[in-house]
Parts: C-alpha cells; sequence; structure tokens
C-alpha cells in the first residue's frame, strides 16, 4: 500500500476566523465557489482543470442527500470523482488522501477539497427555537434508536467536552499530570499566533497562570485549553505531478497516510488513553519511508490540550507515558526546537467546523512553500498533520514534503 | 433535575424494563459467552444473534470521571454540580452514567461503586446511577 508521490498540494484558500456574530452569513455553496475561486488563484489553474470534488458530508445547508452534484453543479464542474467526507476534525486529512488516491488511479487530474464553516442566513420560515435546540445538541444524535440518545442524553453525556476531559482524568490516574505543561500547550501556540496576523488571538498573548487561572469547563480542562468555535471555511486543491509542476508554488507532496476509527464514544474504547491516530500515524509514516525524527514540523490537531498531548505520544514523537516530560523539555513555538501548530493551532486561530482540521494542512503546505512571513520555519521539507474527529473517535495523518 | 428520558426500543426494551424492578439486565452472547454493552442486534465480539438477557449485580468501579463546572445540558443546571461518569462492570463492560452521593473529592478513578436505580418519573423511568460501593 502506497501513495508514491504523484499528487501534490497545489492550492489553498482560507477565510479569516472571524466571531460568529461578525462574520458574514452565507450559503454553503456561495462560500464554496468563493472558496474554490481563491484556491483556483492560489494555484493558478482554472475552474475546467478540477475534475474530481470532496465535501463535507454532515450539516451541508443546501442539500441532505446528493452532496457532491448538487455541489458540482453550482460550481459549474464535471467530476470523474465525487467523495462526501463526515469524519468531523480529520475530514481535511482525509480528503486529501482520497484525492491523492483518486489521482493515482488515474481517475481524475485535479480535486477540489471544501468546506465551508461560515454561518448560513436564516431560513425566514424556519422556528427559531427549534434552531437553538438543535445547535445545542451539537453532533449528538436525538433520534429514536440512537445509541447515544437512548444510553448517553438520558446521564447527561453530551458535547466534547466532558469526554476529553475524562480521557484525561484517566491519563493522569495512569502517567500523572502536568497542569503547567499542559497549559504550556495552549501558551506556545498562542505565542505562534502573536506572528500570523489572521489568527483569531493575534494581539493576545496568554501565560501559563492565565490558562490556568481561566474557568474551569470539565475537570481538568480550562476554557483556555479549548478550542473556540469561529466562522472560517477552507478549501485546497490535490493535482497530478504533471499539473502541479505548473502551479504558481513549490507543490507539496502527499507521501503517507493513515485513518483509523475505533468508536463514537471513548467510554467504549479498549483502552482510552492509546488514541486512534496511534495505527494512523504508523501507516503513514511506514508508506512514506519516513519516522517522526525526520518531520520538520508537526501541526496537530487541537480541539483540546489533550489531544496534542495524547497525538504527540501516540504518534511516535515522544515514549507512552512520557508526554509531560516531552512538554517540559522542548519549545513547542515556531522559534524553537520543535515547532508545532506554527499557525496557532486551532486554539488560537480558531475552529471553523469541520473546515478547522484544514487550517493545520494549510499551515503545513504555507510552511513548506516558505511563504509563512514572521513565523516561518528555516527548515521546512517535511510536515506531520493530524485530524481528530468527535472524541478521539475518528483520527488521521498525513505526510507531506515539498517537492 | 430533568434529564432525557431514554426511549426503548424493541432490542433494547428488557435493559430499561429491568430497571423499573431494580434488576440489571445484560445481553451475554450465548456462542462466545461474550457481554454487550449498549444493547444490539449482534454480539460485538462473534456476530452470532443468539443474546441471551442475563442479570448481573451491578459491581463496578469507576473507570473515569468529571465534574462539568458548565452543565452540558440544560436539565442538569442546578445546585449540584453535575458530573458525569465511565463505570466498568466487573463482567468487563462498560457503560455512561452518573455517580450520586458522591462529594467531587470523595470521587477517584479505581473506586468500587454500587448501582442506584433512580426512577426519573411519575411513570417510573429508571436509569442507572452509581454510588460508592
Amino acid at each position: 500500500m502506497s501513495l508514491t508521490g504523484k499528487a501534490a498540494i497545489v492550492g489553498c484558500a482560507q477565510y479569516r476566523p472571524e466571531k460568529y456574530t461578525t462574520a458574514p452569513q452565507m450559503f454553503h455553496l456561495e462560500q464554496m465557489a468563493d472558496l474554490a475561486r481563491m484556491a483556483l488563484i492560489d494555484a493558478g489553474l482554472a475552474l475546467q482543470d478540477i475534475d474530481g470534488l470532496a465535501v463535507n458530508g454532515a450539516h451541508f445547508n443546501e442539500a441532505t442527500a446528493f452532496v457532491p452534484a448538487v455541489v458540482a453543479e453550482y460550481l459549474g464542474l464535471q467530476v470523474g470523482f465525487a467523495e462526501t467526507v463526515d469524519l468531523g476534525g480529520t475530514s481535511a486529512v482525509a480528503m486529501a488522501w482520497r484525492a491523492a488516491a483518486a489521482i493515482q488511479l488515474g481517475l481524475c487530474r485535479a480535486v477540489l477539497c471544501v468546506i465551508p464553516g461560515r454561518l448560513t442566513p436564516p431560513d425566514p420560515d424556519a422556528d427559531p427555537a427549534a434552531f437553538a435546540a438543535a445547535m445545542q445538541l451539537g453532533g449528538h444524535s436525538q433520534r429514536f434508536g440512537a445509541p447515544e440518545a437512548e444510553f448517553d442524553l438520558p446521564y447527561g453525556h453530551m458535547g466534547q467536552n466532558t469526554g476529553y476531559a475524562m480521557i484525561a482524568q484517566q491519563y493522569a490516574h495512569r502517567y500523572g499530570y502536568d497542569v503547567a505543561a499542559m497549559a504550556g500547550i495552549a501558551v506556545a501556540q498562542r505565542s505562534n499566533a502573536q506572528a500570523n496576523p489572521d489568527a483569531l488571538f493575534h494581539g493576545q498573548p496568554i501565560t501559563v497562570d492565565d490558562v490556568l487561572n481561566s474557568k474551569v469547563v470539565a475537570d481538568p480542562l480550562h476554557i483556555l485549553e479549548i478550542v473556540m468555535p469561529v466562522a472560517g471555511g477552507a478549501a485546497f486543491i490535490v493535482a497530478a505531478d504533471d499539473l502541479a509542476r505548473d502551479c504558481r508554488h513549490r507543490p507539496v507532496r502527499i507521501r503517507g497516510c493513515g485513518e483509523q476509527l475505533d468508536f463514537k464514544s471513548p467510554s467504549y474504547a479498549r483502552d482510552m488513553t492509546v488514541t486512534p491516530i496511534a495505527r494512523a500515524a504508523q501507516r503513514a509514516f511506514g508508506m512514506a519511508g519516513l519516522t517522526p525524527a525526520d518531520m520538520d514540523m508537526a501541526q496537530i490537531y487541537d480541539c483540546y490540550t489533550i489531544t496534542v498531548l495524547l497525538s504527540l505520544e501516540d504518534a511516535g514523537f515522544c515514549t507512552k507515558g512520557e508526554g509531560m516530560a516531552f512538554l517540559r523539555e522542548h519549545d513547542l513555538t515556531w522559534r524553537g526546537d520543535f515547532p508545532l501548530n506554527t499557525h496557532g493551532g486551532q486554539l488560537s486561530f480558531g475552529q471553523a467546523g469541520a473546515a478547522g482540521g484544514m487550517s493545520q494542512l494549510i499551515e503545513a503546505v504555507t510552511q513548506i512553500r516558505g511563504d509563512a512571513g514572521e513565523r516561518q520555519l528555516r527548515q521546512h521539507d517535511t510536515a506531520f498533520v493530524s485530524g481528530t474527529g468527535g472524541v478521539m473517535s475518528e483520527q488521521g495523518a498525513l505526510i507531506l514534503t515539498g517537492a | 433535575m430533568n434529564a432525557m428520558i431514554p426511549r426503548p426500543t424493541d432490542i433494547s426494551r428488557p435493559f430499561w424494563d429491568g430497571l423499573r424492578e431494580q434488576r440489571i439486565l445484560i445481553p451475554r452472547c450465548q456462542r462466545c459467552r461474550g457481554w454487550v454493552f449498549y444493547p444490539r442486534r449482534h454480539c460485538t465480539h462473534c456476530a452470532s444473534h443468539d443474546l441471551a438477557w442475563t442479570p448481573v449485580s451491578g459491581a463496578a468501579t469507576l473507570c473515569s470521571f468529571t465534574i462539568a463546572r458548565v452543565p452540558t445540558l440544560p436539565g442538569f443546571a442546578g445546585p449540584e454540580l453535575q458530573n458525569l461518569a465511565i463505570v466498568t462492570f466487573s463482567e468487563g463492560f462498560n457503560m455512561n452514567s452518573a455517580l450520586t452521593g458522591v462529594t467531587p473529592d470523595d470521587m477517584c478513578i479505581g473506586m468500587p461503586l454500587r448501582p442506584v436505580f433512580d426512577v426519573m418519573d411519575d411513570a417510573g423511568h429508571a436509569r442507572l446511577l452509581f454510588t460508592a460501593a
């Protein structure tokens, strides 16, 4: 099983993260058209070059079925590869390798991967109370027969915060927990955001004390260790090597990938401190013939600080159970010896729904191209990118290298 | 406290009916002897459909927990802090639940637990909470 590096990421686009209250409301199709155009311009490709499409499957506003056909028709595309991806925060990572695999199979030559993340204009005929109730339940199904509706909601098990908190508690019980070191993840990423004018928290640095003095949402997680949902949206284009050579920027090759789903609720994990990224990353590194030590940067999905810690361990950047020491021993900022989430991470860049995970991929591309401005790394040829959906339910890994 | 009342399906109904009678019935595979929770159409160990409702004592240990300082749902907002728990039955399977009669300071992973049948409404709907054994 391999990706032979015959596909590369050639174009990216991203709305600047904004608070929901100030961002424009646009239909998902309009956002996709916007993002597609920006990504095409970035790549130096024409609309007619796109012959593959990957879109998010969940929460699409203007269609409940036939989503790729609706999107392709709206955009004016005819495609030989169409995919909806419903993997939450690892959707972007999943789209990238699916696109690369489709290109390698010869099904298409250029795939648009796009996830809108701004609110849509309210339906004038809809009941606002029903919308508010649905928002409150997030991705949790309330439908008759849904296991989580029947066996989670009566006990209050709902949403992501408490699930991640219980994983962190179990980790603390097994291996110990250094609250200052964990807060340090959020602080380092906030420091990175100071070198990224597009980050939501640009201009607002924080200290370890700020994190530890912030409100505890679910023990042991403070609010500054939890990602802030924002309006946004992102897109990227994966193209065959021959097309990529003629694009405007250094192609970023997809050299390795892996994906693993083990459960929806970590309550049913065999061991909730061993996350699916372990197998996903192992496959990705194996496919690329590279190791964690070969990576110039790690762009690790960071919905919570605990996600970063477990990903560092399980992806092989440090030994299981020694993550706290790793955090204390390394400088995780773009200036440091272990550059992590150099755009600020979603913790400081903002999380635009399922498009949030695309920010990690786009930052890797930006760094590999050498276009990261003030936060540009000196060594920037190889990147590890991860995605996480649900409550460590589904994770993916990519190994990217500059051509 | 105003939690959502569980809506039993044809497959899960014996579990919820059992709780009304203060009994804990769990599907057990008659082929591989594996326990299946939550109740399903099949055995998740061997895919057999030969499952039998089997009583268990409810003896368990605390696998993990958290205190939701921000209530997860409006029904859990109240003077008492909301807790969430994952419990491991002595038979080896896990269940999402919550603790009752234990203060946050006394909660610790690995603590032995016993079941509490919590009647949720006048119709007698019950759910399974846990407390220190």
